[in-house]
């Protein structure tokens, strides 16, 4: 398979996992957007930008899989808080053990060489 | 002041490339980055130009955002703006063929055919109302037109001698029945091939964003 081969299959697989990454950096507490986008721009394996993550947040409102809230700030302007619904913990359930599986399976077929 | 025309300009090339999307996902999109700009320089111990650039580079590039926000519009689960699928899937090509020839099924075929058309979210209103009116029971119907009997107007005159004869399905003029038949043969045809071309331009432009 040639180069760009690969390239493509990594670019879905990153987009199809991102939104859980998301999920997951919210699963003990609700988490500042900025910093959200920020913890998963720095994360050079995901290859995402900090804009391009709002999109995402964007839809994961409207599925109802998070919530947002604004608070106050004493160093600013009020911040976003985002939020899991009880949907998004399903959600979230749900892939972790789904990712689970697959990786091992991946692992162990990546290992074979 | 140098750091507001950075943003704003960042900004506007931003505006420029979300353009394709929906407009209230537009403007979300727009005001969340720019909520993000601005909120990252006032948390900066020290704001200033490196400050402002290293903002902007985290953020990434517009371009990439809006093929970003393209693809999640377009995937989105249940729910979602649109199908994945376009008019060549599968469910594409049965609303379809059901629409042209679903009336030879008893003429409930026709119809499962419309409530496909107006039950998925692959095609817009314009496709809808091409696909149910043109032709009310697609080609069942031109063929019924065609193979049933002509009815004729005919003029005796007083010898019992038929002199004048003038026969048609819809009118006793000639040109004009033919006309009408014509029509109704390539009405259903031209419709099916008039909504599989605009959906499929549809989906063009959202499968050539989804695999960059």
């Amino acid at each position: 398979m040639e180069p760009g081969g690969t390239g493509k299959a990594l670019s879905q697989l990153r987009r199809g996992v991102l939104e859980f990454c998301v999920l997951a950096l919210l699963r003990d507490g609700e988490g500042y957007g900025v910093e959200l986008v920020r913890k998963l721009g720095a994360i050079e394996a995901l290859a995402t930008s900090e804009g391009t993550i709002y999109p995402l947040l964007s839809r994961l409102r409207r599925q109802g899989l998070v919530t947002t809230v604004w608070r106050e700030s004493p160093s600013g302007p009020p911040r976003r808080y985002y939020d899991l619904t009880p949907a998004g913990h399903r959600a979230l359930g749900c892939f972790s053990q789904e990712w689970a599986d697959f990786r091992t399976a991946v692992d162990l077929l990546m290992g074979e060489d | 002041m140098e750091n507001v025309e950075l943003f704003e300009d960042y900004l506007r090339r931003l505006e420029a490339a979300v353009r394709p999307l929906p407009p209230a996902h537009r403007q979300e999109l727009v005001a969340e980055i720019r909520d993000h700009l601005y909120t990252s320089l006032a948390e900066e111990e020290q704001p200033g130009p490196a400050e402002i650039r290293n903002i902007l580079e985290r953020v990434g590039d517009p371009q990439e955002i809006a093929e970003a926000a393209l693809i999640t519009t377009h995937t989105g689960r249940p729910g979602g703006e649109m199908e994945e699928e376009g008019p060549d899937s599968d469910s594409g090509i049965l609303t379809l063929s059901l629409l042209l020839f679903g009336g030879f099924l008893c003429g409930i075929g026709w119809l499962v055919g419309v409530a496909l058309l107006w039950s998925s979210r692959r095609w817009t209103v314009t496709e809808r109302v091409l696909g149910t009116a043109l032709v009310p029971g697609g080609l069942l119907t031109p063929f019924l037109a065609t193979v049933l009997p002509v009815s004729c107007t005919t003029v005796i005159d007083t010898g019992g001698v038929i002199t004048e004869e003038n026969c048609g399905r819809f009118t006793y003029i000639p040109w004009l029945d033919v006309v009408a038949i014509t029509a109704l043969w390539v009405a259903p045809i031209l419709a099916a091939f008039l909504i599989f071309w605009r959906a499929r331009r549809r989906y063009g432009n959202f499968t050539q964003a989804s695999v960059s």
